[in-house]
């Protein structure tokens, strides 16, 4: 039965994203999606690297297999947004990974980005563009987080004269190290993690931080395109459904004694 | 513009194979649930392929460091390079069952020596950082900053032997932040979370999320 009403609430957000999506593909609605910081910290985090003649990071510290995989996605997502900002100001820039597989895919996506805006030069030249991999790789030794990735991190940071590095993804307990090393390098620091994991010592240490929900609506939001943004209608829709739902299901349980779901299934 | 504009056979691929992997959650013992069974199999061997891509790039990029004698990076690569072999030879030379606990192997010496040392490290440095990130983060530079500062007190003391002595209010107190409102924002957290990965997933399944194949938009 559990199953059922899963697919009940599935079918439900589905739905409700579907009509985000038609309501700004078929009658051109666009969205207002209000200002995350840690995106707006972007920009100012290039100016940043550019005023101080320092480099501009990014870190994606997971894996595209398993259960990180869609974080992944994301984190790649949000790299070609950085990416094709950093190539159109010029600006140096070092993309680091933890993984073998994620390199390769990196190495492709900041191919093309780079050719994209006409500087497949800059991409080629060690000192305008590094793509790095810090990890064990992910059978029997990377079990868990990147170990290899945040010890050989603090020193990538003083070693690439980085100004502004941008975290995106999830890594544990190693997630501290990662912002003290930036604090103690001077660097402008965005977390852009989309799991709860952490999070307390994401705020503790980062300058901006954009959460779970946040994330994957910057995903959205980067790309402009309004079919992409119909789905934050659509996650709107959902969130409050879902805090009507809990409102409700709350008074019941707290009236009658019963889970409302208990009554409904009987 | 067309709705499927951009939509391309390996994307197609990757939809109907997502939606085989997400019914056979709610149609367990099902047809679906066996081709979904047959499939994960079917990423772990694909998945061990694209860990030898992952490696031969590796090699490759390496190498060419190495060979353009990148300054300070070169010997970094060529100690890469020679790890590599150093793992590939051991663990191929000693056949399956070379990582299994206890195994008296090359690859487990490593392991055991070098690699658990390393985390262990990690381990006290994340210990060294906690300290410094608390003494940040704990500082009332604001109203919101000093509600904080309240709540990690109680918890402390919450679990600070000394917490009970001083006050008999500190662990109940304690308690009631991470039972209540700290369960219900970290719940609050989680469902959010949760549609915002469904929102993905729709944009997946609709074929609008081409980005992180490479595709633009």
């Amino acid at each position: 039965m559990a199953h059922e009403q899963s697919l009940v609430f599935l079918v439900g957000i589905f739905l409700m994203m579907a009509y985000g999506m038609y309501k700004t593909f078929i009658r051109g609605e666009i969205p207002h999606v209000r200002k995350i910081a840690a995106l707006d910290a972007i920009d100012e985090g290039i100016g940043r690297s550019i005023e101080m003649g320092k480099k501009l990071q990014f870190v994606i510290p997971n894996d595209l297999m398993g259960p990180m995989a869609s974080v992944t996605l994301i984190s790649l997502t949000l790299m070609s947004y950085v990416a094709r900002k950093a190539a159109k100001a010029g600006i140096p820039a070092v993309y680091t990974c933890a993984t073998a597989p994620v390199l390769t895919v990196m190495q492709g996506m900041l191919r093309d980005i780079y050719a994209e805006q006409g500087k497949l030069e800059d991409f080629n030249n060690p000192e305008k563009v590094k793509v790095r991999m810090l990890g064990e790789g992910y059978w029997r030794f990377g079990a868990g987080a990147s170990t290899a990735l945040a010890l050989a991190y603090p020193g990538l940071l003083q070693r690439e004269n980085v100004g502004t590095t941008i975290f995106a993804g999830e890594d544990g307990k190693n997630l501290l190290l990662y912002g003290e090393a930036g604090r103690e390098a001077d660097c402008f620091q965005i977390c852009l993690n989309p799991t709860s994991s952490k999070l307390s010592w994401a705020i503790a240490t980062f300058d901006y931080v954009a959460m779970l929900s946040e994330v994957y609506t910057a995903g959205a939001w980067v790309t402009k395109r309004k079919e992409q943004l119909g789905s934050v209608i659509g996650t709107d829709i959902a969130t409050w459904t879902m805090i009507v739902l809990v409102i409700v299901f709350t008074a019941v349980a707290s009236i009658l004694g019963r889970s409302l779901s208990g009554i409904l299934v009987g | 513009m067309a709705w499927y504009r951009g939509v391309t056979p390996p994307l197609v691929l990757a939809i109907i194979v997502a939606f085989i992997i997400l019914f056979s959650y709610f149609y367990p013992g099902t047809f679906v649930d066996q081709l979904s069974s047959t499939i994960v199999n079917w990423v772990i061997i694909i998945g061990a392929l694209m860990i030898w891509t992952g490696l031969i790039n590796l090699l490759r990029f390496s190498v060419r460091e190495v060979r353009r004698k990148v300054p300070g990076r070169w010997y970094l690569a060529l100690f890469q390079v020679c790890l590599i072999a150093v793992m590939l030879i051991s663990g191929f030379g000693e056949g399956p069952g070379s990582t299994a606990k206890g195994a008296k192997t090359v690859i487990m010496w490593l392991y055991n020596n070098y690699y658990i040392w390393a985390e262990l490290a990690l381990a006290g440095l994340s210990g060294l950082w906690t300290v410094t990130a608390a003494y940040r983060a704990f500082r009332a530079r604001s109203l919101e900053a000093f509600i904080f500062l309240l709540g990690a007190v109680f918890v402390l003391m919450r679990y600070a032997p000394v917490g009970g002595a001083i006050w008999i209010g500190f662990p109940i107190v304690g308690g009631w932040i991470i039972y209540q409102p700290f369960t219900a924002m970290l719940r609050a957290l989680v469902i959010a979370g949760g549609i915002g990965i469904i929102a993905y997933a729709a944009r997946f399944y609709m074929g609008k999320e081409r980005q992180a194949f490479g595709m633009r938009g």
